[in-house]
């Protein structure tokens, strides 16, 4: 195999990644931010690390921020759907702190979560918040 | 030992010279050492790739997004030169280290982008992504673990319970079949992928893999399934699937002595020793059933060496008097 062929063929992966990279970038420009209600607890997962499943409070979301009033239900994640689950990936050195505030939280505190939104496109989940602040600023 | 007792007889019988039989020693001894040293190599490469995912699962904070991807790009370019030095000096156990760091990196940078980007999905979906991008470090490795590794990465992102309710459907009542048509298709794809190697020259490890893990596969669906409808609380079903375990073993055994394949006979003997001993270590409800069962099919068995002894001397002696 030629050579210059097959130093190609090895950086072809990676590539690849780097346009996913830009492609991933990309799709949160030009899009909106909302802010969607939640609750939830961390699993673990092994190869990507610790992330909190979620579920969307859709009795607690301000409908007000989407087209026509109405929120597009539809168009968000599930945690039924594999495919399209909520999640959101927290660092391992906080992932306790938050999974025990999530689970023995009986109304004191409030999650959401900040989604870049744009009516054509997936809405992809950017920040976590807790009453209203940052998580790394409300666990601190 | 047997190697140089083997070319001392055909040294003996000048078939080759006292020059050739030392040139043959030296590279078997070279070629021995490389391949014992291989696998360690890529144990090496699969502690540090292993540790590299760990890391990057711990999602540091401290350290922005960019910079992590930047870092972890960088290790893969860094990976993928490695690899192709190594490749170009003819560097065996080296190169099978790198194919293993950059599979593992693959890996580990999808699941980087998976936390920045929060992306949604499950192990299929991250396994088909995997597997598909890291293909091309796979086929340059001549280790046969990592192409079998990799075949389960692909297996465990296909969806195959549509193709199983299929199945399911067709043969609804007649297991039996299903069960022969999965070994059928087991030992057909190890087949195939057998020539294809050696059509290819055996230039390429994977599909001498695939040919193995579907030999693996067949024995596993014949006798798994065989145990598993042998406990049906349907006689017959269980006496069906109990003489399909042994018709298959038998049909093994015939092709290995058709090859001259020792190794593959004496291995499948054992494996029917072995489920000859489940069956009679399983059955305690049905003892009196069993036992006639038992001595019927050791009767039958007599029976058919008997009848097979008789014929290779029958043809023995045809092919004497022929000539």
């Amino acid at each position: 195999m030629n050579k210059k062929l097959m130093l190609l063929t090895f950086f072809t992966p990676i590539i690849t990644l780097i346009i996913f990279c830009i492609y991933f970038y990309c799709q949160t420009l030009g899009m909106m931010d909302i802010k969607i209600r939640i609750k939830g607890y961390d699993p673990r997962d092994l190869l990507a690390g610790h992330y909190i499943q979620y579920t969307i409070d859709w009795d607690n979301t301000d409908c007000s921020q989407f087209e026509d009033k109405i929120c597009p239900k539809t168009q968000f994640c599930s945690p039924d759907t594999p495919q399209n689950n909520c999640r959101f990936y927290i660092p391992e050195a906080y992932a306790y702190k938050l999974d025990r505030l999530m689970r023995n939280n009986d109304t004191t505190h409030v999650f959401e979560i900040i989604y870049a939104y744009s009516k054509d496109k997936t809405p992809l989940p950017k920040e976590l918040l807790i009453d209203t602040k940052n998580w790394r600023n409300a666990i601190n | 030992m047997k190697l140089v007792n083997t070319l001392n007889l055909w040294k003996e019988n000048h078939l080759i010279s006292e020059k050739q039989m030392q040139n043959i020693l030296k590279y078997e001894q070279n070629r021995k050492t490389n391949i014992s040293l291989s696998p360690l190599y890529w144990i090496a490469g699969l502690l540090i790739g292993l540790g590299i995912i760990m890391i990057i699962s711990a999602n540091w904070s401290q350290i922005a997004d960019l910079l992590k991807l930047i870092i972890m790009f960088s290790i893969m370019s860094l990976f993928s030169c490695a690899l192709y030095i190594s490749i170009n000096r003819n560097k065996t156990a080296y190169t099978e280290f790198f194919i293993t760091l950059s599979v593992l990196s693959v890996g580990a940078c999808i699941g980087l982008m998976g936390q920045i980007f929060n992306l949604s999905g499950n192990w299929s979906t991250f396994s088909l992504a995997w597997a598909l991008l890291s293909l091309i470090y796979v086929l340059f490795s001549k280790l046969e673990t990592i192409n079998i590794l990799w075949l389960f990465l692909l297996a465990s992102g296909v969806n195959f319970d549509l193709f199983d309710q299929f199945i399911r459907l067709l043969f609804r009542g007649l297991e039996i079949f299903w069960l022969a048509i999965s070994v059928l298709i087991f030992g057909l794809l190890s087949f195939c992928s057998r020539k294809l190697y050696c059509k290819i020259q055996q230039k390429i490890i994977l599909p001498l893999a695939f040919a193995d893990l579907s030999k693996f596969l067949m024995y596993f669906t014949a006798i798994y399934g065989g145990i598993a409808l042998g406990y049906d609380h349907n006689h017959s079903l269980s006496i069906l699937a109990n003489v399909f375990v042994f018709c298959f073993l038998g049909m093994r055994m015939l092709i290995a002595l058709k090859f001259a394949n020792v190794r593959s006979f004496v291995n499948n003997i054992h494996i029917c020793e072995i489920y000859i001993l489940y069956l009679f270590i399983s059955r305690f409800n049905d003892l009196l059933i069993s036992g006639i069962g038992f001595i019927i099919s050791g009767i039958l068995l007599l029976v058919c060496l008997y009848s097979l002894v008789k014929i290779k001397n029958y043809i023995k002696k045809l092919e004497m008097n022929n000539e």
